[in-house]
């Protein structure tokens, strides 16, 4: 018989993705009871939270303990500047409450190490919030599982978002400013192109990395354990300013002695008419699997459409319902989530190792 | 200037006739026994040679005055190369190493679109699953050495840094996966693999530009068979053209008088040839100076 407990959830900050609220919402035994962040937050940060609670008609509470105390939580989800991501999870999971939370992980090797320490000895379940749901993901696991291409042996992850953000490399007048990281992805939240928020400028790689690194764990079940990786500042003027890349292409040595690889970037809106090229290539003893992360899909054209609208939309799409439903059940049964803590700390830390080798020009080991 | 003769060797009779069809400024002649060229008058010919290259043949064919395009398929070697360019030089004609594959039609189209549309390539990613190769040679696979000349063909410069890894399955085949970085920030990665069942093979070719991005993969152009259970994709060509293409470069280039040397091009494709070999032995990332 299906569990019918439903779980209290407090957003503590809404900043950054309010999609992963809204997720957990879109699951039956899930409700979205309060929005809670710290006094201290700014003045944007108070009114985007202001506004999340107000459009859920649930109060926003400038306290995170006492809304955590309080409103009867037993989840807190997790979405505030990247910088912040860990010690609002550490602070909820000390009280005992479960964790979803948005990409990164961390920003800092000992936050995450916190958190980590945080999750185990509270004995509480972590989510990070992720796309291995997707029908397409979903179906070459299944493939995979079922032996379809034997043991295998490669995989490789083209990961590009067609977005821009901001003016083009290059566009900076002799004389003017570097573009601040922290005020151009403020401005860029709203259309939704504001990937890295916070005061520390993050590249593609460190907050979209988790993506088609999760795919790989999830897909084969292995780890890294070696990197070499390539990053740039190819496209956006706010990236170079800020010396962080928008385009990386990272080597995996993975236990097991499977390779892979992945490409990654946000790489201009002009470059793809539906959001970017999603694609898996895996190679096994048996055979191999091509897969399109979109499909399935459907081609919509009309007049005046409008330029940023895709002419090819996903459907059959249950990736939010879906990891709500895992971590329901994981709650449920007392099980890991399909991102746990340690899942997303092996991520984190092949991120971070892929940044050292693009600095160093060298292979880097995943510790 | 009179009309050329393109005497073709070690090609299929297929192969000949698409090429007659198709060339303009020349007139083909298929020659079944290429030992016996020399049996065949006329000093300005050009030989276009499908096979593996005979150093000694060839360069009987370059001291007749005969112009020499020879098919990287398989690739000679770097001192093969060397030797005949020198022996061109000497004679006063031309001799080319081209490799097919950078006259695919998809191919051809990205190249004109880099520097235009496009603008430059930020990263280049080659994919190619070949199941029907023979053994392995020593060194490379040749279908990796002619991905490498496309690559560094189609970024328009050189890299400094080259990173491989691969897997090997006794006799019956290697995963490779190689890793270039370009001086500018842009980067390549490449994988070649040969262990699948026998049947159709994969390649797939994405360049993500400074203002835009082009694939180029065979995924994309599959046609579905369905005769109960689950369908077969099936591939539509685009390589009927290929050869001709080639041959009418090299035929458009003597008549222009252009100098159609491929050997410093060479030079590059094997010295990053020979950094994906060392990185192989030393597990790490080789630095290639700037040449």
């Amino acid at each position: 018989m299906a569990h019918s407990r439903k779980y209290r959830c407090a957003v503590l900050s809404a900043v950054k993705h309010d999609y992963v609220a809204r997720g957990m919402a879109s699951h039956p035994r899930f409700e979205l009871v309060v929005v809670a962040d710290d006094p201290h937050a700014p003045q944007w940060a108070h009114e985007r939270n202001q506004q999340f609670a107000d459009a859920h008609s649930i109060p926003y509470i400038r306290d995170v303990e006492r809304a955590l105390k309080e409103f009867d939580i037993q989840v807190a989800i997790v979405s505030p500047e990247a910088e912040r991501h860990c010690s609002l999870s550490i602070r909820a999971a000390q009280l005992g409450k479960h964790i979803v939370q948005d990409k990164p992980l961390a920003t800092r090797r000992a936050d995450a190490d916190q958190l980590v320490e945080a999750i185990e000895k509270a004995g509480v379940r972590f989510l990070m919030w992720n796309r291995n749901f997707m029908p397409a993901v979903l179906h070459a696991r299944e493939q995979v599982a079922a032996g379809a291409i034997g043991t295998p042996y490669a995989i490789h992850v083209d990961f590009y978002f067609a977005k821009d953000s901001g003016p083009p490399r290059g566009s900076r007048q002799l004389g003017y400013p570097p573009i601040n990281w922290e005020a151009h992805q403020i401005a860029a939240h709203i259309d939704g192109a504001d990937g890295g928020l916070g005061r520390e400028p993050m590249g593609e790689l460190a907050v979209e990395g988790i993506y088609p690194l999760g795919y790989i764990c999830f897909i084969t079940g292995s780890t890294v354990q070696r990197v070499f990786a390539r990053s740039t500042a190819f496209f956006h003027q706010v990236h170079a300013d800020n010396g962080v890349e928008d385009l990386a292409s990272v080597s995996l040595e993975m236990a097991g002695g499977l390779i892979g690889s992945i490409a990654i970037g946000r790489i201009g809106l002009a470059s793809h008419p539906s959001g970017g090229e999603i694609k898996l290539h895996v190679l096994g003893s048996l055979g191999a699997l091509v897969i399109s992360e979109a499909r399935p899909e459907v081609g919509i054209y009309h007049k005046n459409q409008a330029p940023k609208e895709s002419r090819q939309r996903r459907v059959a799409g249950e990736n939010d319902f879906l990891l709500a439903d895992d971590f329901a059940l994981a709650l449920d049964e007392k099980r890991d989530t399909v991102m746990g803590i340690r899942a997303s700390y092996a991520i984190f830390a092949t991120v971070e190792s892929a940044l050292e080798s693009c600095r160093t020009g060298q292979a880097v080991e995943v510790r | 200037m009179p009309e050329l003769r393109l005497i073709m060797c070690q090609l299929n009779e297929a192969q000949c006739a698409g090429v007659a069809r198709r060339l303009r400024g020349a007139v083909v002649e298929p020659c079944a026994d290429f030992s016996q060229f020399h049996t065949l008058s006329g000093v300005r010919d050009v030989v276009m040679l499908g096979g593996k290259a005979e150093l000694a043949l060839i360069e009987r064919m370059l001291s007749g005055g005969r112009h020499v395009l020879l098919l990287a398929n398989p690739c000679p070697t770097s001192e093969v190369i060397e030797v005949l360019s020198d022996r061109a030089r000497s004679e006063g004609v031309q001799f080319a190493v081209v490799n097919p594959e950078r006259y695919l039609p998809s191919r051809q189209l990205i190249r004109k679109q880099l520097g235009g549309p496009l603008g430059e390539a930020g990263l280049i990613r080659l994919h190619r699953w070949d199941s029907s190769t023979s053994p392995e040679a020593p060194g490379l696979p040749d279908p990796l050495v002619r991905d490498l000349d496309l690559t560094l063909w189609l970024a328009g410069k050189e890299p400094n840094r080259v990173f491989a890894i691969e897997q090997k399955f006794n006799e019956e085949g290697r995963y490779l996966q190689v890793h270039l970085g370009f001086p500018t920030g842009a980067m390549a990665l490449l994988d070649y693999t040969n262990p699948l069942p026998s049947g159709e093979s994969y390649q797939s070719l994405s360049v993500i530009a400074a203002t835009g991005a082009a694939h180029a993969d065979d995924h994309q152009n599959m046609q579905l068979l369905y005769r109960g259970g689950f369908p077969q994709a099936l591939r539509t060509e685009e390589r009927a053209g290929q050869l001709a293409a080639l041959a009418q470069e090299f035929v458009d280039a003597l008549r222009e008088g252009r100098d159609l040397s491929t050997s410093s091009e060479w030079k590059t494709v094997f010295a990053v040839a020979d950094a994906v070999e060392r990185s192989l032995e030393l597990g790490k990332a080789i630095a290639l100076e700037d040449r």
